[in-house]
C-alpha cells in the first residue's frame, strides 16, 4: 500500500508541475464555499479538517457510511507572482516589453523597483485516492488516504529583469542579483479517525438538542521526495568603448547554490559527483540511471489531526423562517491539523556549488568549437560543478492551521465561517489569517448551489463557486477558486472534484 | 413566501456574481523584446597558418594538413603532391620471339667389338686335322711342313654369337689364337671367309711357340660383306718330335678393332652419336652483340617435340643440351640440359616441355646452339640382347621450339621503342594509334586538393614563382625522353598548356616524335607540349629523381596562375633513342608524383583584385513571430597581412535571390617592406557593420528569409605591389554583437 501510494504520488509530483495548493484540505464543497469546511465537511474528509465532523450528518438524510473512490481531487495555484491584474494590463494588450513598459511591468508584479523583492508562485495538489467513515450514534470512524504534492518557485526582481530584458547593460551595468528558490515536498497520508460525542444537553439556553463532539485522526506518513534548491547570483555586464560607442566586452555572472535532495536521485547525484572528480568530461545524464526508484520511499513520520464540534438546533431562533422553514442547526468547531512532521532521512545530501562564470568572448585559448560547446561547457564545467556532502535528515513540518469554523443550516441553505491561520510558513501554509465565509443552497434537494469567499490568507480575496449532484446516496460535484483583485498579495485559482462518493 | 423562494434565491445568486471582481484571465497577447549585447571574440590572433586553435587557414585540417610548407624565412607555399597515373610503360619492354628448328641425329659408322659373348673359344684344330693323316705316336720325328695344300677350315659364325652380318665401312678384326699343339708353329695365316671366300687381309701369326697366344688382325676395306664367316688356317712348322700330349690350334675370339661398318646385323654394344642444330631469335627489338648481353625471361618454354627413333635399335640415353641457356648463376655449368628416357626401336617419345622462367638466353647475334647426345641400347646383354640390324643413316628426329618469351630483363641493345602513355581508345584512332589529351579515357586527370577549391573561389590570383616538380622512382636504365601534353583548366573552362621555353631543354620543337599527341581531334603544335627526361638507373636498382618546371624552363607560371582545378595528360616516351647498350628491367618501374609548389609571392593588379567567393548556409531558426529590432556588430582589428580585404556579404532567400547587401566591412592592409616584401605590421583599426531598415529595404525582416551568405572578398596587396605571405602573419581580431530581438507572443 505504502509503495502503490508512493509511486502514484511522485507520478502526480512529475506531471503537474503547475498543480496548486493551500494547507487546509478542501473537497468539492467547502473549495465551492470559499475554502473552509471547519463547520460541516463530513464523511473521511473530516479527518484531514475537524475528525469531530466524523458524527455529524450535514443534510439530516445522509446515510451512515460514506466510501469515496478516487474520493477527492483538489488542486491549488496561487501566489504573489500569481498577479492577474498586471498580467492583464501588460500582456493581453499587444505591448512590446522594451522600456517604461517593461519597467512598469515589473513594478506592478514587483511593487517597486528595488531588485531584491521577491515574488511567488506555489501550487498543492490533493488527491484522495480512497476514503470509507461510518457514523454510528455516539462514535464513528474512517479511514482516508491522501496524496500531496506541494511545489514553491520564488524569484526576485532581478530575475525577471534577466528574462524580460535579456542580457541588456542598460540593466546589469552594474552587479544585479539574480536569484530563485524552488522547493518540491510530496508525500502520501494514511490516517484513520475517530470521534465520539462527549456531551449531550436537551437545551441551552435557545437551543436545544446540544451535542459536543471530539474527534481525532492520526496519520502514517510517507515521504516519497524532497529537494529544494536555493540559486543565489550576480550579474554584471562591462563595457568599453568601441567607435565612440559603448560595447560590451565581458560578461560577469557570479553564483552560488546549495541543492539539498533525497533518496536514488541523491545517490545518482553523488556518484555523478564523485565521477566529475576524477573526470571531468563525464555527462549528468549517464549517471541518472535510477530513475525507478526515485518514487522510492524517503521519509516516514506521524501526524495528527483533531477538533471539536458543537452541534445545536436553533430552530427556535425566528431567521428567515417563511424563507428556509424553521428547522436550523447550528455548529461550531475548532480543529488542529497537520500537527507532525516528517524526516526525509533517506541518503540526505546537499549538492552546492559557488563559482563565476566570466564571459569575454572566443578568445586565444579557445578552439573553433567554443561556441558549439559552449552550452556543454556551461552545464558541465560551470554551473554543473558541484559538490556533494552529508546533511542531517531534512524535516519537514507539516502545514500546521488552527481553523475555526461556525455553520448553520436552515432547511436546504447552509451558511458557514471559517477563521483560520497557520502555525509556520511551510509550503503554501501562511500565518497570514484568513476567513471564508460559504453558502450553499441545495436545489431541489440535489443540486448543491455553492458560493463563498475568502479573505487574507496567502493571496487577495477569493470568490468561489461550485455546483453538482448529491442524492445523499451519491454524490458527484464540483467547486472552481478564483482570486479577485490580486493586485496586493497575489492571485490564486483552485478547484476540487469530488470523485466518486457512495452512502449507504 | 414559497412562491418567490426560488426566483428570489436565483437573482440574489445573480446580484453575487456579477458583483464579484472576478479577474479571468484573458488571452496573452505581448511582445518580448530581449536584448543580447555579448563579446563574440575577444582579441583572438589568428596566424595565417596554423593549427585549429587560431589560424586563418587550418593546416591540420584533413584537406589542408600537407598543402604548405615553410620556408626558413616563413615564406609560405602552397605545396601538395598528387598521384600521377603516367601511363604504363613497360611496352618499352622489347618483345623477342624464339623460332622452331629441327634436328635429325643420325648414327653414322656403326663400330663392331666382340664377336662372341665370350663364353668360349670360336673354334680348333688339331694335327690330324692339319696334316690330313693320323696323328703320329709320341716322340715321332715329324719332318718340316706346311697344309698349304689343304687349310683346315674353322667356323667361327657359329660360335661369334654377337655377330651375324655386317658391310664393314673401315678398320680390322683382331683374331686371337693360342698354340697348344705341343709344336712351335713356323708361320700360322688365317684367312676369314664370308660365304666360304675369303674377304680381307689374311692374318699371320710368326713364331708361335708352344703354349703362346698370339693376336694378329684381318684388314677389311669398304664394301666387304661378313656373312657367315669362317676361317682357313695354314700352318708352317719345322722339323719336330711328336709331343706326349699333343694340343690343338685354338681361335681364342675375334674382336673388332675401329671396326666400323655402314650396316650390320649384330648384338651391338651401345652406339653413341650426337648432333648440334642453332635456333635463332628475332632482332627487330633486341639485339645481342656481345658474348655477355642476355635476356632473362620471366615466361617462356622450350618444347622437344616429335621425337621419333627411327632405328631398329632402342636408345638408351638421349641429351638435348642448349649451352647459352642459363639458370642459377648463369655460368656454364648451369646450361640446360634436357634427358630423355629410352626410347624403344622404332618408336616416339613423349613430348617434353621445359619452362624457361628464370632462365637467361645468351643469344649472341640472336642465336643460340643446342646439342643432342645420344646412345643405343646394348644388345648384347640385358632384357633386349639379340641382334638386331642397322644403317649407318638410321636417325633420331624432333623439333625443338621456343616460345612464348617473356622478357624480365634485358642487358644488351633494346632498339628504339615509342610508347603512347595512356589508355588507347581505338575509337579516335582512324588507322593510327593516337591519345587526345581531352578524351577521358586515354588522358590521366589530376585533381590537385586545395588547388581545386582555389580555383572554384578565386580570381584574380597572381604567384610570381610556382614551380611544378614530378617526383618519380624508376629502375629504367636506359635513356627515356617523355613528350607530353599537360593541361590544366580552371573552373570556367580556361586551358593552360604547360610547354617549355625556347632554348630550354624542355621545349620541343619541329621534328620531335609527337605524332599522335592529339587535343579535340586536332595534332598538337610543340608549343603545346612539353618535354623532359628520366635519369638511368644503375642495373639493378630503383632511384629516385625529380623533373622540375620553374619559370626559368617553362610557363608554368601561367599555367599555375590559372589555377587549374584539373590536369590532364597524356604522352609519347621514345626509349633509347640513340640504341646505346643498356639494362631494362620489367615491371618498368615508373612512380610519379606531381609536385605543385607555389610560394605565396604575389601580387594584385589595381582595379584587379583577388576575387575569393564562398556561400554559407544560415538558417537562424526563427519563426514568424519572431523579429530583429537590432543586429549591429563591432569589430576592433589589427591586420598584420599585406592584404587587403573588401567583403561583400549578399544575403540571399532559398531560391537565390539576394534580399540585400552588406558592404562596410573593409580591412586595411598591412604595409610591407621593400626588400623582403613581408609584411612590417599593422594598426589597429575599428569598424562597425550593421543590418538595417534604410532605402526602402528592412534588413532586419528580411532576415529571417535569410538562406544563404554569399561572401565575397575582394583582395588586393598591400600598394598592389608583390608580397610575401609568411606562416606567421596574423590578425587579430575582437568583435561585439549588440542584437533585440522581439518575439510576440499570442495576439493577432
Amino acid at each position: 500500500m505504502k509503495r502503490v501510494l508512493s509511486i502514484s504520488l511522485f507520478i502526480v509530483l512529475c506531471t503537474t508541475l503547475s498543480g496548486f495548493s493551500q494547507s487546509r484540505h478542501y473537497n468539492s464543497m467547502s473549495i465551492g464555499m470559499g475554502g473552509g469546511g471547519t463547520a460541516y465537511v463530513d464523511g473521511y474528509h473530516a479527518n484531514f479538517i475537524n475528525p469531530a465532523n466524523l458524527m455529524i450528518n450535514p443534510t439530516n438524510k445522509r446515510p451512515k457510511r460514506s466510501l469515496g473512490l478516487m474520493g477527492g481531487v483538489g488542486v491549488r495555484l496561487g501566489g504573489t507572482l500569481v498577479n492577474l491584474d498586471a498580467y492583464d494590463t501588460y500582456l493581453t494588450k499587444g505591448l512590446v516589453l522594451e522600456g517604461q513598459v517593461a519597467e512598469d511591468m515589473l513594478g506592478a508584479f514587483f511593487g517597486g523597483t528595488d531588485l531584491t523583492i521577491e515574488r511567488d508562485v506555489s501550487s498543492t495538489l490533493n488527491v484522495v485516492p480512497l476514503g470509507f467513515s461510518n457514523r454510528g450514534k455516539k462514535s464513528a470512524f474512517s479511514f482516508a488516504t491522501r496524496v500531496r504534492v506541494t511545489q514553491d518557485f520564488v524569484i526576485n526582481r532581478g530575475f525577471a529583469e534577466l528574462g524580460v530584458y535579456g542580457l541588456d547593460p542598460a540593466r546589469f551595468g552594474t552587479e544585479t542579483p539574480v536569484d530563485f528558490t524552488f522547493g518540491a515536498v510530496a508525500f502520501s497520508e494514511i490516517s484513520i479517525g475517530y470521534a465520539r460525542e462527549v456531551l449531550s444537553l436537551p437545551n441551552l439556553l435557545f437551543a436545544k438538542n446540544v451535542k459536543l463532539y471530539a474527534g481525532v485522526a492520526p496519520k502514517y506518513l510517507i515521504g516519497v521526495q524532497y529537494s529544494t534548491l536555493d540559486f543565489n547570483s550576480t550579474l554584471l555586464m562591462q563595457q568599453r568603448q568601441v567607435g565612440g560607442e559603448s560595447v560590451t566586452d565581458r560578461i560577469i555572472h557570479d553564483f552560488s547554490y546549495r541543492w539539498n535532495t533525497v533518496g536514488a536521485l541523491a545517490e545518482d547525484l553523488r556518484a555523478f559527483e564523485a565521477a566529475y572528480e576524477q573526470d571531468n568530461s563525464v555527462v549528468l545524464d549517464d549517471y541518472l540511471v535510477n530513475e525507478d526508484q526515485y518514487a522510492d520511499v524517503n521519509a516516514t513520520g506521524f501526524g495528527l489531526d483533531m477538533g471539536a464540534t458543537l452541534e445545536m438546533d436553533i430552530s427556535g431562533v425566528p431567521i428567515l423562517d417563511g424563507f428556509f422553514g424553521r428547522k436550523k442547526t447550528l455548529r461550531l468547531s475548532m480543529a488542529i491539523t497537520d500537527l507532525g512532521s516528517l524526516n526525509f532521512d533517506e541518503t540526505p545530501t546537499s549538492l552546492f556549488a559557488e563559482g563565476e562564470f566570466d564571459f569575454t568572448g572566443q578568445g586565444n585559448d579557445d578552439d573553433d568549437d567554443f561556441f558549439d560547446d559552449l552550452a556543454d561547457s556551461l552545464q558541465n564545467d560551470v554551473y554543473g560543478q558541484f559538490d556533494a556532502e552529508d546533511i542531517d535528515g531534512i524535516e519537514y513540518k507539516l502545514p500546521a492551521m488552527y481553523n475555526f469554523g461556525a455553520s448553520l443550516v436552515m432547511g436546504k441553505l447552509t451558511t458557514s465561517l471559517d477563521f483560520g491561520f497557520g502555525f509556520n510558513d511551510s509550503g503554501t501554509n501562511s500565518r497570514r489569517s484568513a476567513l471564508n465565509l460559504g453558502l450553499e443552497y441545495r436545489l431541489l434537494g440535489v443540486v448543491p448551489l455553492r458560493a463563498g469567499t475568502r479573505v487574507g490568507g496567502y493571496s487577495s480575496t477569493v470568490y468561489s463557486f461550485g455546483a453538482g449532484i448529491d442524492l445523499n446516496f451519491l454524490e458527484f460535484s464540483a467547486g472552481l477558486s478564483l482570486v479577485g483583485n490580486n493586485q496586493e498579495n497575489g492571485g490564486s485559482i483552485a478547484a476540487a472534484f469530488s470523485g466518486l462518493v457512495i452512502r449507504f | 413566501m414559497q412562491r418567490i423562494k426560488l426566483p428570489l434565491l436565483v437573482v440574489l445568486g445573480f446580484i453575487l456574481v456579477v458583483s464579484c471582481d472576478l479577474s479571468v484571465p484573458a488571452e496573452p497577447d505581448f511582445t518580448t523584446s530581449h536584448a543580447v549585447e555579448i563579446p563574440v571574440i575577444n582579441n583572438r590572433t589568428f596566424v595565417f597558418l596554423g593549427d585549429s586553435s587560431g589560424a586563418l587557414i587550418d593546416t591540420t585540417s584533413e584537406d589542408l594538413d600537407s598543402l604548405f610548407t615553410i620556408a626558413n624565412d616563413g615564406l609560405v607555399s602552397i605545396s601538395t603532391e598528387e598521384e600521377f597515373d603516367f601511363g604504363d610503360l613497360n611496352d618499352a619492354i622489347p618483345e623477342i620471339d624464339g623460332s622452331s628448328t629441327d634436328f635429325n641425329a643420325e648414327v653414322g659408322e656403326l663400330e663392331i667389338g666382340s664377336f662372341s659373348s665370350g663364353s668360349g673359344d670360336l673354334g680348333s684344330t688339331d694335327f690330324g686335322e692339319i696334316s690330313g693323316a693320323p696323328a703320329p705316336p709320341p716322340t715321332t720325328h715329324v719332318p718340316a711342313g706346311d697344309n698349304s695344300a689343304a687349310p683346315v677350315n674353322i667356323d667361327i659364325g657359329t660360335t661369334s654369337d654377337f655377330f651375324t652380318s655386317a658391310t664393314v665401312k673401315s678398320g680390322s678384326l683382331d683374331l686371337t689364337v693360342t698354340n697348344e699343339l705341343g709344336f712351335d708353329i713356323q708361320n700360322l695365316a688365317v684367312s676369314l671367309l664370308s660365304n666360304g671366300v675369303q674377304v680381307g687381309s689374311t692374318a699371320n701369326f710368326n713364331n708361335l711357340v708352344i703354349g703362346s697366344t698370339e693376336t694378329a688382325s684381318i684388314n677389311f676395306t669398304e664394301g666387304d660383306e661378313l656373312n657367315n664367316i669362317s676361317v682357313d688356317v695354314v700352318l708352317t712348322w719345322d722339323a719336330f718330335l711328336y709331343p706326349d700330349s699333343p694340343g690343338d690350334l685354338i681361335i681364342n675370339s675375334a674382336e673388332g678393332s675401329d671396326l666400323f661398318a655402314s650396316s650390320v646385323t649384330a648384338n651391338l654394344e651401345p652406339q653413341d652419336f650426337n648432333t648440334s642444330n642453332t635456333t635463332t631469335f628475332s632482332d627487330t627489338e633486341f639485339q645481342f652483340t656481345d658474348p655477355s648481353h642476355y635476356i632473362e625471361l620471366s615466361a617462356g618454354q622450350i618444347s622437344v617435340t616429335n621425337l621419333v627413333n627411327n632405328m631398329g635399335i632402342g636408345i638408351e640415353t638421349l641429351q638435348i643440351s642448349f649451352p647459352n641457356i642459363r639458370d642459377d648463376d648463369f655460368g656454364a655449368e648451369d646450361s640446360l640440359v634436357i634427358d630423355f628416357p629410352a626410347i624403344d626401336r622404332n618408336s616416339s617419345a613423349a613430348d617434353v616441355n621445359q619452362d624457361l622462367t628464370g632462365y637467361r638466353i645468351f643469344a649472341l647475334n640472336n642465336e643460340v646452339t643446342y646439342n643432342i647426345i645420344s646412345a643405343t641400347e646394348n644388345t648384347q646383354t640385358g632384357p633386349n640382347a639379340g641382334p638386331v640390324t642397322i644403317t649407318e643413316n638410321d636417325d633420331i628426329s624432333a623439333s625443338v621450339d621456343i616460345s612464348g618469351l617473356t622478357v624480365g630483363s634485358a642487358f644488351g641493345v633494346v632498339l628504339s621503342q615509342s610508347v603512347l602513355l595512356g589508355d588507347n581508345d581505338p575509337s579516335n584512332d582512324n588507322g593510327t594509334e593516337v591519345l587526345d589529351v581531352f578524351n577521358d579515357t586515354e588522358a590521366d586527370t589530376t585533381s590537385i586538393d586545395g588547388l581545386d577549391e582555389f580555383s572554384d573561389q578565386i580570381d584574380g590570383l597572381s604567384f610570381t614563382n610556382p614551380r611544378i616538380n614530378i617526383d618519380y622512382t624508376t629502375n629504367i636504365g636506359i635513356e627515356t625522353t617523355i613528350y607530353a601534353a599537360m593541361v590544366g583548366v580552371d573552373s570556367e573552362g580556361n586551358e593552360i598548356y604547360l610547354s617549355g621555353n625556347s632554348g630550354s631543354p624542355n621545349e620541343v620543337v619541329a621534328g620531335d616524335p609527337i605524332t599522335g599527341l592529339f587535343a579535340n581531334g586536332e595534332q598538337l603544335l610543340p608549343n603545346q607540349l612539353i618535354k623532359f627526361g628520366i635519369t638511368n638507373a644503375p642495373a639493378g636498382a630503383t632511384i629516385s629523381d625529380q623533373i622540375s618546371f620553374n619559370t626559368i624552363t617553362t610557363n608554368v607560371d601561367d599555367f599555375l596562375n590559372n589555377l587549374p582545378s584539373e590536369i590532364r595528360f597524356v604522352g609519347r616516351a621514345i626509349v633509347n633513342e640513340s640504341e646505346n647498350v643498356g639494362t631494362i628491367s620489367t615491371p618498368l618501374e615508373f612512380d610519379p608524383t606531381l609536385a605543385v609548389d607555389l610560394p605565396l609571392a604575389l601580387q594584385t593588379e589595381a582595379g584587379n583584385p583577388i576575387s575569393f567567393t564562398d556561400t554559407t548556409e544560415l538558417d537562424l531558426g526563427l519563426d514568424d513571430e519572431q523579429d530583429f529590432a537590432e543586429a549591429r556588430f563591432f569589430m576592433t582589428y589589427t591586420n598584420d597581412l599585406p592584404l587587403g580585404i573588401d567583403v561583400e556579404l549578399a544575403f540571399a532567400d532559398s531560391l537565390g535571390n539576394t534580399l540585400f547587401t552588406n558592404t562596410d566591412i573593409s580591412l586595411v592592409a598591412a604595409p610591407v617592406d621593400n626588400v623582403t616584401r613581408f609584411s612590417t605590421g599593422g594598426t589597429e583599426d575599428v569598424l562597425t557593420f550593421e543590418l538595417e531598415n534604410s532605402g526602402g529595404v528592412n534588413e532586419l525582416d528580411l532576415l529571417k528569409d535569410v538562406s544563404d551568405i554569399i561572401f565575397t572578398a575582394s583582395i588586393q596587396t598591400s600598394g598592389n605591389e608583390e608580397v610575401r605571405l609568411r606562416a606567421s602573419d596574423s590578425f587579430t581580431l575582437s568583435l561585439a554583437a549588440k542584437i533585440r530581438l522581439q518575439t510576440k507572443v499570442g495576439g493577432e
